[in-house]
């Protein structure tokens, strides 16, 4: 059996997006938002981008590609595709949307398949079950930030995970759309250039001294606020 | 000819120490031709006394601001030293009134010329100056009455300058107490003999060349000091600059490399900029590409999905999307394989109907609706999109790639230099440490240039000095030695009835010592001075006594009193001798013979003298008055005791024991005449 570091840059890379739907899916999975339409499946890949530094995590993908009908990672929906042939996720209502340039994204209903053999042991080294199991022990922690943020999506009402990311801080601004907005990839200032992550800061400003906001709460205020915001409140 | 003062008169007045007989009087003395005995027990003022004899003539001023009791250095002040203040404040510091009424009146004869000085006792100002009893006109200032009665004593005395007085008065007329030499003080020697032989012009003109010598030698020498000073420290600059050479060239060399580096990451910066923006430009092709290959691809794979969506109704949609992406990408999604031939064969099989999984003939199919043909023109058109789309995006993604690569290269090679910046920043840093001060080298040399000048400047003086003065002494030898023979005989007389032992004076030469550190023979002057030689007991011959410390301390004091005596004989004409305490080092043998020999001075022309007793050994006093006037009764010869166990303020041991000291005063006065 090949170990990972024999493996070519872009199949490490492959490999690594793979692993990243399948925990995505696993926290959707665990606060019950599944199956994710295509769109909240991207737009919850790029929450947890931005929101990663709240978890003093760094982003999965520094970066995204603003386009209209929100965040959409070519290189992860082949991997979606991929899993599901592969018998690890599940696709409902496969369809194909036009888009406006004539061209057509693939579109479905995606869960973890969990009739495959492979999926519950996969999870485990993932980190995505009992923390012995996990060959990184990091990835426990990058788990739990998922189901963390899953959670918070959660409490919005299920078109609104995909909405949320055109008043999303980082995705309204600054970039024009069919821009790359940049918030961890080659930025110089670390976090600050990460306005998401400014605002979850700015929480705390609202709170008595005494009390300290965790991690956790910033998420679900953040999530809250969302909802808030697609609602222009 | 020198004319040493003849004491006539003392007047003491207001100075607690000395209230009188009765209280108020004060002191009131007449100095007769022969012995004056200052008697008094231990406390009762006779060194008071004698010291405001001394300051009558010198006011505040003497050798040295200490009183000038010490051995004299071998030059003498140009003019005469200020008293510190305490010992201006001597007389006031001594009573409780602070002596604020006290005066002195003394009077005394200088040749033929009566004179009498009035001083205050306080601060030792001048009151009045008489000569002749015509008081001299003084002006108002204090230093200008002293300078004007400094020059008119000096030139009734004789002499070259006060400075001379002041020589003369410690080293000659008076012998006190802390018996500052005249014979073993070679300097004091000297100077006397300078002072009492040379004219009074060249006295002074000696006085001045041995003054000017020894600057020009001090400054010269302080110069040389700096020289060496200045040698050392251009030597070590003259070694740094050389080890400087080095560091400079080394600095150098590291500076060119270090602003190689900063020109190298001035570009570096100027093209990682222009980098990053390539690189953001591509990353946004690329993003772009991706999403309308995705886009293309997904208008291909909606076309086959929906003729096999139309052909295979109730096929999983997992199974049609694996069959759409090999039809409409050639790629396959279970093993990730470029399969164009797998998906020419399913277009083949779609296009006749077949099954595109197994193959079967459309009348062995069971699911199939109906057959669709594909919309090929429309396919076609975007198979053309996603071709283009596909190689954009992988052109994208190669230039993307090499872009990052190049900009992370760069950023490699700025980070490099900038490290290598920094270690030549530090390095070049520590470099300039190492290189001398401000003060070059050459500086140094000016310095040195410009000190050596003045080196030679002030050695050229000096020789002048010198030279100068050797041959004064040479021309002069003659009038300083003229006298000679003439002291050697007072000498050897006064010296007979003073010392058992033999002894004589000799004349000899002597190099004074005005340069610290003379060098050759030229450099030395010859001035002609006395030794003492004696007989010891155990040699039949003189030896020669330069030094003090080679003869007994009662030898030394009485070789130095008929050093001075002879000095009185020969220069001086009268003179009253003023001799604190003589028996202080004497035995009683001693003493009775020195008491003669006393008497027989103050017995010689109109010579007196004035001795103190604490009558502790009042056997001298007995001598004296038996040697002066054998035949007079105490009476008489107590008209010539100034009693201070009278006149002075009675201290403890005297109001308790005062009877007693008054009669061993007046035993020792008769001695065997009452």
């Amino acid at each position: 059996m090949m170990s990972i570091c024999e493996l070519s840059d872009q199949h490490q890379a492959k490999l690594r997006r793979q692993c990243r739907v399948l925990l995505l899916l696993d926290a959707a999975e665990q606060v019950g938002i599944t199956p994710l339409l295509s769109a909240r499946l991207h737009a919850f890949a790029y929450l947890a981008d931005v929101l990663s530094p709240v978890w003093g995590l760094s982003p999965f993908d520094g970066k995204v590609y603003k386009s209209d009908g929100g965040p959409r990672y070519t290189d992860l929906q082949e991997e979606i595709d991929s899993l599901v042939v592969l018998g690890l996720v599940s696709v409902w209502n496969l369809g194909y949307e036009k888009r406006p340039d004539k061209g057509a994204r693939i579109t479905g209903s995606y869960g973890l398949n969990f009739d495959s053999d492979h999926l519950k042991d996969i999870l485990g080294i993932l980190g995505a079950r009992l923390p012995d199991q996990a060959i990184i022990d990091a990835d426990c922690n990058l788990h739990r930030f998922l189901v963390e943020l899953a959670g918070a999506l959660a409490t919005l009402p299920d078109d609104q995970i995909e909405l949320s990311t055109a008043v999303d801080a980082t995705y309204r601004v600054p970039a024009q759309l069919n821009d790359v907005v940049d918030f961890a990839e080659w930025t110089a200032n670390g976090w600050d250039s990460n306005p998401t992550w400014r605002l979850t800061e700015r929480f705390q400003k609202f709170l008595p001294e005494e009390t300290k906001l965790r991690s956790g709460e910033k998420l679900y205020l953040y999530a809250a606020y969302l909802g808030r915001a697609i609602h222009g409140v | 000819m020198v004319r040493l003062p003849v004491l006539t008169n003392l007047r003491v007045q207001g100075y607690e120490m000395f209230p009188g007989k009765p209280t108020g009087k004060g002191i009131s003395w007449s100095f007769q031709p022969g012995v004056t005995v200052v008697a008094g027990i231990n406390g009762l003022g006779k060194t008071t006394l004698l010291t405001i004899i001394l300051r009558s003539f010198t006011g505040p001023y003497d050798l040295s601001g200490d009183g000038g009791t010490g051995a004299l250095n071998v030059v003498l002040p140009e003019k005469p030293v200020p008293l510190s203040s305490q010992h201006t404040r001597f007389f006031q510091r001594r009573v409780s009134d602070g002596a604020e009424r006290a005066k002195v009146t003394l009077s005394a004869t200088i040749g033929d010329v009566a004179v009498t000085i009035t001083r205050l006792l306080k601060d030792l100002s001048l009151e009045e100056f008489k000569v002749n009893e015509v008081a001299e006109d003084l002006p108002h200032k204090k230093q200008l009455r002293e300078e004007q009665f400094q020059a008119r004593l000096t030139e009734l005395i004789g002499l070259g300058n006060f400075v001379d007085v002041l020589l003369v008065l410690h080293h000659v007329v008076l012998f006190l107490e802390n018996r500052p030499g005249a014979l073993w003080d070679t300097n004091a020697q000297r100077q006397l003999l300078r002072a009492l032989c040379l004219t009074q012009e060249d006295a002074r003109r000696v006085a001045d060349l041995e003054r000017n010598l020894q600057s020009a030698d001090s400054q010269a020498r302080n110069i040389h000091t700096r020289i060496t000073a200045t040698e050392k420290r251009w030597r070590k600059v003259l070694r740094e600059e050389a080890e400087a050479e080095g560091v400079i060239a080394e600095l150098s060399a590291q500076q060119e490399l270090l602003d190689a580096d900063l020109k190298v990451a001035d570009s570096l910066d100027v093209a990682l900029q222009e980098l990053d923006d390539d690189r953001r430009d591509l990353r946004l092709a690329f993003e772009r590409a991706k999403l309308e290959r995705e886009e293309a691809d997904g208008a291909i794979e909606r076309l086959k999905y929906t003729k096999l969506l139309r052909h295979y109704p109730k096929m999983d949609d997992a199974a049609l999307m694996v069959l759409s992406k090999i039809m409409a990408e050639g790629k396959c999604l279970v093993c990730n394989a470029v399969v164009p031939a797998k998906q020419e064969n399913l277009e083949l099989q779609i296009a006749k109907g077949n099954c595109p999984i197994c193959g079967s003939e459309p009348s062995a199919q069971v699911n199939i609706v109906t057959t669709q043909e594909f919309e090929q023109a429309k396919l076609d058109q975007e198979k053309q999109r996603a071709e283009r789309a596909r190689r954009e995006e992988t052109t994208q993604h190669e230039r993307l790639k090499a872009a990052v690569h190049q900009h992370k290269e760069t950023l490699a090679r700025l980070e490099t230099v900038r490290r290598s910046i920094r270690i030549r920043t530090e390095k070049n840093q520590r470099l300039r440490t190492k290189l001398p001060d401000t003060i070059t080298s050459k500086d140094h040399e000016k310095t040195l240039q410009s000190l050596r000048q003045e080196h030679s400047e002030w050695q050229r003086k000096r020789t002048i000095q010198l030279k100068t003065l050797r041959t004064l002494y040479a021309e002069r030898r003659n009038e300083i030695t003229s006298k000679s023979e003439m002291l050697l005989d007072a000498f050897t007389r006064t010296i007979e009835t003073l010392l058992v032992e033999e002894a004589r004076l000799v004349q000899v030469s002597s190099e004074p010592d005005y340069m610290q550190a003379p060098g050759q023979i030229g450099d030395r002057v010859e001035v002609p001075a006395y030794v003492a030689e004696m007989k010891a007991a155990t040699r039949s011959t003189f030896v020669r006594r330069n030094d003090a410390s080679e003869v007994s301390e009662s030898q030394r004091e009485l070789i130095d009193l008929a050093f001075r005596l002879a000095l009185v004989d020969v220069f001086g004409g009268s003179c009253t001798f003023v001799m604190e305490t003589p028996e202080a080092s004497l035995d009683g043998v001693a003493m009775e013979r020195v008491g003669r020999a006393l008497s027989a001075f103050a017995m010689r022309g109109d010579n007196r003298l004035v001795v103190t007793s604490n009558l502790t050994n009042a056997g001298i006093l007995t001598a004296l008055f038996d040697g002066t006037d054998p035949n007079s009764n105490r009476n008489t010869r107590m008209q010539r005791v100034l009693n201070l166990l009278e006149v002075a303020a009675p201290n403890r041991a005297l109001l308790e024991e005062g009877e007693r000291y008054s009669a061993l005063l007046a035993e020792s006065v008769a001695g065997g005449s009452q």
